[in-house]
C-alpha cells in the first residue's frame, strides 16, 4: 500500500485557514530526493484497479502516484502563495524515456515551478524527474490549477489550447461506483476526502463524490495500451467524474497500441471528462 | 474405405429442450443439465457402461467448482467411468469447438468414438463477489496471526459485500453484445422489418420440425419439459412488431433490435455423438455426416475497427477457398442467431463487393444465400441459446437434416463473445 497522505492533507487544510501570513508571490526553492523500490505486490494491486495486465512493466499513472506524496509535500509547504486544498489538476504530462520495471529502484527529483498566468487563475507545476540506476526513465509535468487566484508576481505561459470536442460513439462503457474511489485511494495513497465521501465532495462544490483524474487517465491509457519503448502521454482533465456514473470511452484518433487519442466523455452531454494523447517521443 | 483424415462420422446427438432463463430449469445446475443430455445419448444408443475415446464439453458461465465439469457429468452418467473428458471454451462457439476437436482426434487416430457436449444455465448463475471483498478474502486468508488478521478485516466496508451476477458485458468494452451488435447493424442499415422477418421464420421453421417429429430422436424431455419453451408457433409481424427495442437506444440510428429478434436468455445442454467409420459399423449405426472442415476467425472490436460478432463474415471466405467452394455448392446454411441483425449483418457482408474486396481479401462479392436455405429448421431465435449448448444441437439438427433429406452440404457459422467465429462445412455421409 502506498504512503499514507493524511497528514500531507491535515496540513494542507490547516493551510486553508485564514491564519498567518504569506506575503511573498515566489515559491519557495526547494526539491525532494526521495528512491523509491518498486514492489510487485504494492503495484499489482494499482494495476488490477485501472484495469492494467498485471506485467513487469510498470504503468506510467503508477510512476506518477509513487511521487504523489511527495509533489502533495511540496505543494502544502505554508510558503506556497496557493492553497493546495481546492487546486485542481487539470494537466499532466508524462514522457516515458524507457521501460520501468518491477524490481527497479526509482529515484525521483520532484520541484515545483511557478506561478504562471492562467486565463482561470493561476497554476503551478509539479516536475518530476525520476531515474533508474542513473539512466532517466521518466520525466513528468502536473500542473494544478488554483482557480479564481491571481498573483502580482505570475509569469505568463502559453495554456494548452482548448479544443473543440465532439463526441463520438462510444466503443466502452465505464460503469464507474463509487467503491472505485476508495479502491483507487487505497492503491495510491490519495486519500483525498473528495474522491471517497459524498458530504466532503460538497464542501468543494461537488454535487456527489468524483473519481480519481489519474485513476481516469491510468485506465484510459491501459485502454490505449501504448506498445512504445517511449512516448508522451498527455492528459487534459475536464469535467469531473459524479459517482457512481457511466461514462463512455473511445479512441479519437489513431490506433491502440500506437500513437492514438483518446476521450471519456459524459453519454448524455458528450462533454469531455479526461482527453488522452500518445505521441512517439523521439529518444 | 475413406482417406485416413475421413474417418469421423457424426452418429447423432440428444439435447434437452432449451427452456427460457429462471423459468422450468431454474433449480438445475450445469452438471445436472449436461449429465442429463449425456445420458440421454446414452440411452439411445445403447451405450450404457461402455467406455467412449473422450468426451469433450463445456459451460460459457463456469462456476469455479466446476473445473472438471465434463469429467464430473460422465461420472454421473450411465458411461463406463473410466470415460475420459475434457473441458473447454471459446464463448458461444464452445459447442462447435467441443465437436470439432473430438472430430480431429477420431480424424488422427487418437480416439475411436466421442461425446461432443455444451450447457448453460443463466438461472443458476456463479455470482462473484467485488474485487475488493475478494482481495480481502484472499489476504485473511494468507494472514498468519490474530492481529494481522483483525487489521485486515478492519478494511471490510458494506459496499464490498454486494454480489455480482455475471453479464453477458464483453470485459474489454462494458458494452453488452446486444449494444454491439446495434452498432453492427446500424452500420450495415439492417431494418428492423428485415430481422423481424428472419425470427418469424425461424419460429414457424423449429415449430413445424417440432410438429413433423424431427426432433424426436434429438431431443429428451427433462423437467416436464418436451419442447424448446422459447418457441412461438404463431409468431407473426403483426406481434413482433408491437415489442419495443431493447438494444441501440444510444445510437444516432434507429433502434431496431427487440426481444423478438434478439436471442432470450436460455438453459439448456445438448451433446454429439461421433465416431470413426469402423466403431461406427461395429456398433451398427449409420452414420448421419461427417464434419470436413472447420475455421475459426477473430476480429478486432475493441476499438470498434469491426463489429463484435462479424468474426463468421472472415471464417466462411477462408473455409469456402481452402474447400473449393462457393455458395452454390451448399444446401443448408446454419447460422448461428445470435440476434436476426448478426444473421442479415453476415448476408450484407457477403453480398457487399467492398467488404468482400477490402476486408476478406476477395476479388469479388461471395455472393447471396438463398434464404430457404437458412436455417432450414429454425434456430437460436426461436429455440433460444444456452451459450455452449448451441453447437451441439446445431450440429446434430443439420447432421440429421442432411440424412433425412438426401441433401449433401451445409454450411455452419456460430459467431461467439471476444470477437470470434468458428464455421464448419458438414457433408452427408
Amino acid at each position: 500500500m502506498a504512503e499514507s497522505m493524511f497528514p500531507v492533507y491535515g496540513r494542507a487544510l490547516l493551510k486553508t485557514l485564514p491564519i498567518g501570513a504569506r506575503t511573498s508571490p515566489e515559491l519557495p526553492e526547494r526539491s525532494i530526493d526521495r528512491s523509491v523500490p518498486l514492489e510487485p505486490v504494492a503495484y499489482a494491486g494499482f494495476a488490477h484497479v485501472i484495469r492494467q495486465t498485471l506485467g513487469d512493466t510498470v504503468h506510467p499513472g503508477y510512476l506518477h502516484i509513487l511521487a504523489f506524496p511527495l509533489s502533495m509535500q511540496l505543494l502544502a509547504d505554508p510558503e506556497v502563495p496557493l492553497p493546495m486544498l481546492g487546486m485542481v489538476h487539470i494537466h499532466n504530462r508524462v514522457d516515458m524515456l524507457a521501460p520501468v520495471h518491477l524490481g527497479d529502484v526509482v529515484d525521483y527529483h520532484l520541484e515545483l515551478a511557478g506561478p504562471f498566468e492562467h486565463t482561470k487563475g493561476t497554476t503551478i507545476e509539479v516536475r518530476v524527474d525520476a531515474k533508474v540506476d542513473g539512466r532517466p526513465v521518466m520525466s513528468e509535468v502536473s500542473t494544478y490549477l488554483a482557480k479564481g487566484r491571481k498573483l502580482p508576481g505570475a509569469e505568463s505561459k502559453a495554456q494548452v489550447p482548448h479544443a473543440q470536442f465532439d463526441a463520438p460513439q462510444q466503443t466502452a462503457l465505464w460503469r464507474l461506483d463509487p467503491i472505485i474511489g476508495q479502491r483507487y485511494a487505497q492503491v495510491s495513497g490519495d486519500y483525498n476526502p473528495i474522491h471517497l465521501n459524498g458530504l466532503a465532495a460538497k464542501g468543494f462544490g461537488f454535487p456527489r463524490q468524483i473519481a480519481h483524474g489519474m485513476y481516469t487517465a491510468s485506465r484510459a491509457l491501459s485502454a490505449m495500451d501504448p506498445r512504445l519503448d517511449a512516448y508522451r502521454w498527455d492528459v487534459s482533465f475536464a469535467k469531473p467524474i459524479l459517482l457512481p456514473g457511466t461514462v463512455g470511452y473511445a479512441l479519437t484518433e489513431g490506433q491502440r497500441h500506437e500513437a492514438s487519442r483518446s476521450a471519456v466523455f459524459d453519454l448524455k452531454s458528450g462533454k469531455p471528462h479526461v482527453l488522452s494523447q500518445v505521441a512517439y517521443l523521439e529518444k | 474405405m475413406s482417406a485416413p483424415s475421413q474417418r469421423a462420422v457424426i452418429l447423432g446427438g440428444n439435447r434437452i429442450p432449451f427452456a427460457r432463463s429462471n423459468k422450468q430449469y431454474s433449480k438445475a445446475t450445469n452438471l445436472d443439465m449436461l449429465t442429463s443430455a449425456i445420458d440421454g445419448l446414452t440411452a439411445r444408443f445403447g451405450l450404457a457402461g461402455e467406455r467412449i475415446g473422450e468426451v469433450s464439453g463445456g459451460a460459457v458461465l463456469k462456476h469455479s467448482k466446476d473445473f472438471n465439469l465434463t469429467r464430473e457429468a460422465v461420472l454421473g452418467s450411465a458411461l463406463a467411468p473410466t470415460t475420459p473428458a475434457f473441458d473447454l471454451g471459446q464463448a458461444c462457439a464452445t459447442g462447435l469447438e467441443a465437436v470439432v476437436s473430438l472430430n480431429n482426434k477420431i480424424n488422427a487416430g487418437q480416439i475411436e468414438s466421442g461425446i461432443a457436449s455444451g450447457v448453460d444455465s443463466t438461472s443458476d448463475a456463479p455470482i462473484v463477489i467485488d474485487d475488493s471483498m475478494r482481495e480481502i478474502l484472499l489476504e485473511l486468508n494468507r494472514a498468519k496471526t490474530m492481529v494481522q488478521r483483525a487489521k485486515i478485516a478492519a478494511q471490510i466496508r458494506p459496499a464490498y459485500l454486494a454480489p455480482q451476477a455475471p453479464s453477458t458485458g464483453e470485459p474489454r468494452t462494458g458494452l453488452s453484445m446486444g449494444e454491439h451488435q446495434a452498432i453492427t447493424t446500424a452500420e450495415w442499415g439492417i431494418t428492423r422489418r428485415a430481422q423481424d422477418e428472419l425470427a418469424v421464420a425461424s419460429h414457424q421453421n423449429l415449430a413445424a420440425a417440432w410438429d413433423s417429429g424431427f426432433f424426436d430422436d434429438l431431443t429428451t424431455s427433462y423437467l416436464g419439459v418436451s419442447r424448446d419453451t422459447n418457441l412461438r408457433g404463431d409468431s407473426n409481424m403483426e406481434s413482433m412488431a408491437k415489442l419495443s427495442p431493447v438494444f441501440g437506444k444510444r445510437l444516432a440510428a434507429e433502434a431496431t433490435m427487440t426481444a423478438g429478434n434478439s436471442t432470450p436468455l436460455t438453459d439448456g445442454a445438448s451433446s454429439v455423438l461421433l465416431g470413426s467409420e469402423d466403431w461406427a459399423a461395429e456398433h451398427g449405426f449409420t452414420p448421419l455426416a461427417r464434419l470436413v472442415d472447420a475455421e475459426a476467425a477473430a476480429v478486432d472490436f475493441v476499438d470498434g475497427a469491426e463489429g463484435l460478432l462479424m468474426a463468421p463474415a472472415y471464417a466462411v471466405p477462408r473455409l469456402l477457398a481452402r474447400n473449393g467452394l462457393t455458395f452454390d455448392d451448399f444446401d443448408v446454411f446454419e447460422i448461428h442467431e445470435a440476434f436476426a441483425s448478426t444473421v442479415l449483418s453476415h448476408l450484407a457482408a457477403w453480398e457487399s463487393e467492398e467488404f468482400c474486396r477490402e476486408k476478406a481479401g476477395l476479388d469479388q462479392a461471395l455472393g447471396s444465400i438463398d434464404r430457404d436455405k437458412l436455417n432450414p429448421l429454425g434456430s437460436s431465435l426461436a429455440a433460444g441459446h444456452p451459450f455452449a449448448a448451441t453447437g451441439g444441437r446445431i450440429i446434430a439438427t443439420t447432421a440429421k437434416y442432411l440424412k433425412t433429406t438426401g441433401k449433401k452440404r451445409s454450411l455452419v457459422s456460430i459467431c461467439a463473445a471476444g470477437g470470434q467465429g468458428l464455421t464448419a462445412i458438414v457433408e452427408a455421409a
